[in-house]
Order: C-alpha cells, then structure tokens, then sequence
C-alpha cells in the first residue's frame, strides 16, 4: 500500500500531500486543501470498490460512465473557480486524459498518477509516477483499489514493508486493463 | 530558459521582462512545467529531440495586450504562435508549427462580447469555448444552438480559423463559413476589422460577411498573416423538432447510385443535417455511434458474421455480402439529419425514402421526430454536437474495445478530400490498402467511409494510431507522406493536418510551379516582413527561414 511517506520518498504528489500530512483529510481538511471529490466509474468493479471505500471514509464521491463531461460541466467547472480542493478517482486513463485538459485550463495539475495494470491471470501490478519515471510498487491484495483509495482519501495507515522503489518503467499506454489512480489539485 | 531559435539569450531575456510587464508575471510562463501544458499531447514525436515545443508562453487579456506583445516580438524577432483555446488535438494541439517560438495564448480573452438573439448571431473572443457559449445560453434561457465538433473543449475562434467542422446545418457546421466579420491584430501591431467592421460604427458588422471590395477572411485562416481578436458567427436557432432516418443499403456496389440521391437531396434542402455513414455489415460505425461503441463491449454479432470478416479484399467478399442479404444487415447505412417544423421534417424524410427506393432491396429505420425542448431521455439518444451540445464523450476514443484493440497515445487525423460520389469511395480505399502493404503500417478500418461535413465533396478521416513505440511512430509518419504523396497523383489533397505534415501537403498544392504558396509568401513578405508570427503553419514560412528550408 502506498503511504504518505512512501509518496514523500518519491518526491511527488507536493501539493497533494499537506492535506494528507499524517491525519485524516476529512477529519481535519485544511482550508486551503481539501478533498472535494472522488470520482469512481460504475462500468468498472476494482473503480466502483474505491468508490465505495471512500465513501465509508466520508469523502464525497461521484461516479461516471466513462465520459467525464457532466462532472467537470456541472460541478468541477465551478469548483475550480472558487476553491483549490482536489479531486481524487479511479479511473480509465481515458478519462483522466480528458479531465486533466480541462484541469490544466482551470490551472490544476495531475499532483498524483498511479498506474494498475492487470495482467494475465488476473494479477495486478502497480506503479506511481515519480520524477523521471514511474516506481513500481507491491499491493498483491483483491482489496488494493480500497487501499488505494485509503490511502488517497486518508493516508492514515502505517508505511508498508511491501512498498519499494523497482526500476524506472515507461509511461502508461491507454489500454482496457490499465487503471489510473489519480488526484488533481491547485497547481 | 528555453530560448527561440535565433534570438540572443539576453534578447529573449529582455523580451520576457517586457511580456512581463504587459501582462503581468503571473500569465508569461516559461518553467518545463508550464511549458508542458503547451506541449502536443497526441505528437507522434513526443519525448524525441525533434518534438516541437514552446520557449515560453504569454497569455494576454486585451487586445492592447497582444499589440503591445507583437510590438515587442518584432523588436527582438521573437517567433510568435497564437492559440485560442489551444485544443488542437490530433492537428498539432497547443505546440508551435516552428519550434521554440512562444505561444501566444488566448484562453484568457474570453468574453463573450454580444449575443443577438432575433437575428442569431454572437461575436466573442478567441479564448471562448464552446462549454462556455453553451453555458451563457443554458444560464440565460437562450435558444440558439451552438454548433460544436465532437470535443466541446476547444474554441468558436480556433476552430473556424482551422476551418473545422461541426454537425448541424451546412452553413453552420463548415465553422470558417458560418463566420461574420472578424477583428485582427497585424503583424505591425495595428488593429484591422474585415467586412462590414470596417465602417467605423458599423451596424451589420455580424450579419454581412464580404463588405466592399476583396473579401479577405480566408487568409486569416489556416494561415499566419495576423492574430485574430473577435469573430463573429451565426448561430442555429433552436427549430421546432429534430428527426433521424437511416438508409440501409444491402450490396457492396450500391454507393454510386446512393450518391447520387444523397447529393440531390442535400443539395435540395431535403435534409438539412450531416449525412453519416457506416457499415452494420463491416461493422463500422456511424460517427454519432462512436462514443457509444468505444465505451461499450462493442457490437455484438455472430460468430459466424465474425469468421467472415476475415477475408476481405477492400472490404468485400460475396459471402458476406450474402449474409448480410439472408439476414437483413446493411451493406452500408447512412443517416439522414432533418432540423425543422415536425409536419414538414417528416415528410421530408418520407420524400428522401421515396427517391432512395430506386436502389434496390434499400431499407429504411424511420427515427422519431423529437420537438423542442427535447427530454432528457430524448438527448440520451442524440449525438450531443447534433443538437448543440458540447461534451468530452469522444475521448473514450484511446480506451480499448472490441473495435480499438490496440489502444494508443493518440491519433494522427489523415483526412483528404475527395469528390462526392461512389467511385472515388472505392478508389481511395484501393490506395489506402495498396500503401498499408507497401508501408506495413495497418490502417483504421478495413474500408474507410466518408464523412460528410462539408457540402459538395467528402473527406475520408483516418486517426493513425501514436504509440509509445518510436520506431512505429515513425512508420506512421512515414505512411502518412506516402499517403500524401500518392493522394496527391490522384488529385486529392488533405483540407488540413497535423503541423509536423503542413510543408508536405502545401508543396502538393504545386499548379503552376507553386503560385499558391508563391502568393501566400508574398502575403507574408507584405504583412510581416521580420516573420513573428506562426513561422511554417501551413507550409508558409518567412524569407529568413525560407531558404534554410528549401
Ligand atoms: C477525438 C477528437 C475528435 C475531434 N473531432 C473534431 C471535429 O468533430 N471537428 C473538428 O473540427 N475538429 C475535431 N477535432 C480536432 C480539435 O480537437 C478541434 O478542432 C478543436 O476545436 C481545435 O482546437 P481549438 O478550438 O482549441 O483551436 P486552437 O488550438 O486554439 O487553434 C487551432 C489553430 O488555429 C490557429 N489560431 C488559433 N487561434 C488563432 C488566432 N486567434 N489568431 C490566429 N490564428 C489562430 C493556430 O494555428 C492554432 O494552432 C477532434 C479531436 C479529437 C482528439
């Protein structure tokens, strides 16, 4: 499972990290940083699993169907306008492509990318982008889109021996088996 | 610091510090990070030493902004490259046509200066986006209809001057006509305004487009002799209903004659929205059905339809052919688009069925007529730009599906145009598959259909994969200049294309030892004599680059 000071030890997610730094997002959101939403795509179980674990954690989720159209029109569109919470999901890399060009409009960045690729067999691999490539990292669990999503709304769990930096991979190729784990915050 | 090719770093430094000054420090960016955002999403040279890319941005909000910018850009001979909301994707997206110039971003003139409801126009600024027009007419109850292209991300301003496309009506959809008057920044610094904007206190300034003497718009698009402040366009007002037929064409060989009527219906006013076509049989989609078979498990058909796809030769074999006759699955099919009163789209349609029964065993799905204002269950059904709505559904396009099984970084768009009839239909398909096996590269469909944006002609769209592959890529690429090349002797050309392409396809363009480009370059001569602005977009380059080229 991926941990704060795991992420820390990459160098990366900065501006995602002091909401995150040691307590509970939601316990204690900071005024300048805070979840507001995590965004889950209901045609994708491990997708609906983050969706829902966030959830019990009370973050406020949202699900698409693919098409990120409705939740930047009518809601994000607003939001990054008038506050600089981030927004976290679990999605197709297509997805995340289309909301990270609306994002960088409204001056957001992708602050946090962690790729899941299942392979054959079912097996998942993981890897989170870092300076200068991506890191691959161990969660052999049926249950790592709920760590996932703890440790993106929470990161309250302790660092996980499983956890170290492997070689440096190439960048992800949009595919059906790939899923991005993602949060976009204020630049 | 990235610096421009040709500029002195402590020029370019000194340029930025003036930028700075005009526009505040906050909006010239000139960190990797920012620069990032400028770089071309879809480049099938991304991450290669060859990648164009920006030096530095600068984002103005007024129009005394961006005079005081090319003022500065002509001291120190800064290349320029302007975008409006910079969503160019698979045609070059934000990145410059001459590498290392600064972009000159547009996002921020975003002010939608007049809407005109009687008479349906709107005059906006180049960084309004179609969400944002769709949204000032949603928040105002306003009912005119803004036609949009597939993505509703990028800009009315942007688009036209790509002279891109949309869905609804033919003078509305074909973005560059639906334009009226337009307001430019020269080269010089000096602010212009074409058609009736230049009577000082014009009062038709939206709603005549030519004004006294040459009509100059066009070459300010697909061009880079100004930068484009204001743009007026016409807007579809909402109509009374919207209706969708589709023709069902059971033989291979039935797209001539098809044609042919399509052409007199369309040319007639019979139906007045865009044709588009497919194949059930080939199992190519619809455009409007993109969306919906990208997200989805794909078409669900038979295993023995499946075993004879298999082998085709330019999409045809008489077995399948049969098949589809035994089972009643379209050859080809191709949708009709009727905006207009209830009673009479109906009949319209009625009319266009009665001319299509000359062809054969033809079948018909009749669509609904849907009045205004359509429930939500009715716009679940629509292809969203069809009806003025903006949306992102497309960009489901890099995922993987049944009909996408090797997912991509993005796609460079291949779209020549060709003549409107059948014959050309199945001759640039003959090409097509000739350059696939001489190439080794594989290409979208088995057989391409036409898309039918503009009148009068068709465009046959191909999206050539980009990959994380180098060596793939280049494949690509080298297909591509095959492709233009041998369109070319065809008489075909492409009406536009990603930047890496513009100097091959402009030196297609060659009647008469290229007097075309010979008059774009003494335009360019003429109106920006030290070439800040958009060096090479579309094959024309300033006389100091201009040799080092050829
Ligand atoms: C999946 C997909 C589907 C697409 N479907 C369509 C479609 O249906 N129809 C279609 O037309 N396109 C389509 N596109 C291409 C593209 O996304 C759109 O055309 C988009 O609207 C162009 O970006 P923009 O509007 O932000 O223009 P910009 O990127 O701002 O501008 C385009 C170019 O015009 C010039 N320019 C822009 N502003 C100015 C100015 N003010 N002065 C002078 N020159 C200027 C510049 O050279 C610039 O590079 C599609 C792309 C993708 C990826």
């Amino acid at each position: 499972m991926l941990t704060r000071r795991d992420m820390v030890k990459l160098g990366i997610a900065s501006a995602a990290i002091p909401a995150m730094a040691g307590k509970a997002v939601f316990a204690a959101p900071s005024a300048a940083v805070r979840l507001h939403k995590v965004v889950y795509d209901a045609r994708i179980p491990a997708s609906v699993a983050f969706g829902n674990r966030a959830q019990q954690l009370g973050a406020p989720v949202e699900a698409i169907n693919g098409d990120v159209t409705a939740l930047w029109f009518n809601d994000l569109h607003f939001m990054w306008r008038n506050s600089k919470a981030s927004v976290a999901g679990l999605t197709r890399p297509s997805s995340l492509f289309a909301l990270e060009q609306m994002a960088h409009l409204a001056g957001r960045r992708v602050v946090f990318r962690a790729e899941h690729r299942t392979q054959a067999g079912g097996i998942c691999t993981h890897r989170v982008a870092a300076p200068g490539g991506f890191v691959a990292f161990r969660d052999a669990s049926p249950y790592w889109p709920a760590h996932m999503a703890q440790s993106i709304v929470r990161h309250a769990a302790p660092v996980s021996d499983h956890m170290r930096a492997q070689s440096m991979i190439a960048a992800p190729a949009p595919d059906q088996n790939v899923l991005i784990s993602w949060i976009i915050a204020a630049a | 610091m990235r610096v421009p090719p040709g500029v002195t770093a402590s020029d370019f430094a000194a340029a930025i510090k003036q930028f700075q000054a005009i526009v505040g420090a906050d909006w010239v960016f000139t960190s990797d990070e920012d620069l990032n955002t400028y770089r071309d999403f879809y480049s099938p040279l991304r991450g290669e030493p060859t990648e164009r890319v920006a030096s530095a941005a600068v984002a103005p909000t007024t129009v005394e902004e961006v005079q005081a910018i090319l003022k500065v850009a002509n001291q120190y001979s800064i290349p320029i490259y302007t975008i409006s909301t910079g969503r160019n994707l698979g045609y070059g997206g934000s990145a410059p046509s001459y590498s290392g110039s600064v972009v000159l971003d547009l996002k921020r003139m975003n002010r939608i200066l007049e809407v005109n409801v009687p008479n349906a126009y709107v005059l906006v600024e180049p960084g309004v986006s179609y969400f944002d027009l769709y949204r000032y007419f949603q928040d105002k109850g306003i009912k005119l209809w803004v036609d949009c292209p597939d993505p509703g991300w990028g800009g009315l301003i942007g688009n036209a001057l790509e002279r891109g496309s949309g869905y609804m009506l033919p003078g509305i959809r074909n973005h560059f006509q639906a334009h009226c008057g337009m307001e430019v920044v020269l080269a010089n610094g000096e602010v212009m305004r074409t058609g009736m904007g230049a009577l000082p206190n014009a009062k038709t300034w939206q709603e005549y487009k030519t004004g006294f003497g040459p009509f100059i718009d066009g070459v300010f698009s697909q061009s880079n002799f100004g930068v484009v402040t204001k743009m007026g366009f016409w807007m579809m007002p909402e109509p009374d209903a919207y209706l969708k037929g589709k023709i069902l064409l059971p033989r291979y060989k039935d797209l001539p004659a098809f044609v042919e009527i399509l052409n007199y219906l369309e040319n007639t006013r019979v139906f007045n929205g865009t044709p588009d076509f497919g194949s059930p049989l080939l199992v190519n989609p619809l455009i409007a059905d993109w969306p919906e078979m990208l997200q989805g498990d794909g078409p669900q058909i038979s295993p023995e339809h499946l075993a004879l796809l298999k082998n085709l030769k330019l999409g045809y074999s008489p077995e399948l052919e049969e098949y589809g006759l035994k089972n009643k699955i379209g050859y080809w099919e191709c949708s009709l688009t009727f905006y207009g009163p209830a009673k009479a789209i109906w009949e319209q349609w009625e009319y266009a069925k009665e001319k299509c029964r000359a062809i054969p065993d033809v079948a018909f799905e009749d669509g609904e007529v849907y009045k205004t204002p359509f429930t939500p269950e009715q716009i679940e059904k629509i292809h969203l730009p069809e009806i003025g709505i903006p949306s992102l559904q497309n960009f489901v396009f890099g995922a993987r599906s049944k009909l996408n099984p090797n997912p991509t970084h993005g796609h460079l768009w291949f779209a020549p145009i060709i003549p409107r009839n059948g014959e050309a239909i199945y001759e640039i398909n003959k090409l097509f598959a000739e350059v696939a096996e001489d190439m080794g590269v594989p290409i979208q469909f088995s057989f391409a259909l036409p898309a039918c944006y503009w009148e009068r002609s068709f465009i046959v769209i191909n999206g050539f994969s980009v990959t994380e592959d180098v060596k793939q890529n280049q494949k690509t690429m080298a297909m591509y200049t095959e492709l233009v090349k041998r369109c070319a002797a065809k008489g075909w050309a492409e009406y536009r294309s990603t930047t890496l392409f513009h100097d091959e396809i402009m030196s297609e363009y060659s009647f008469n030892n290229h007097a075309l480009l010979r008059f774009h370059e003494t335009v360019k001569d003429a109106v920006d004599p030290k070439g800040i602005l958009s060096a090479g977009h579309y094959g024309i380059w300033p006389k100091h680059l201009r040799g080092a080229r050829k």
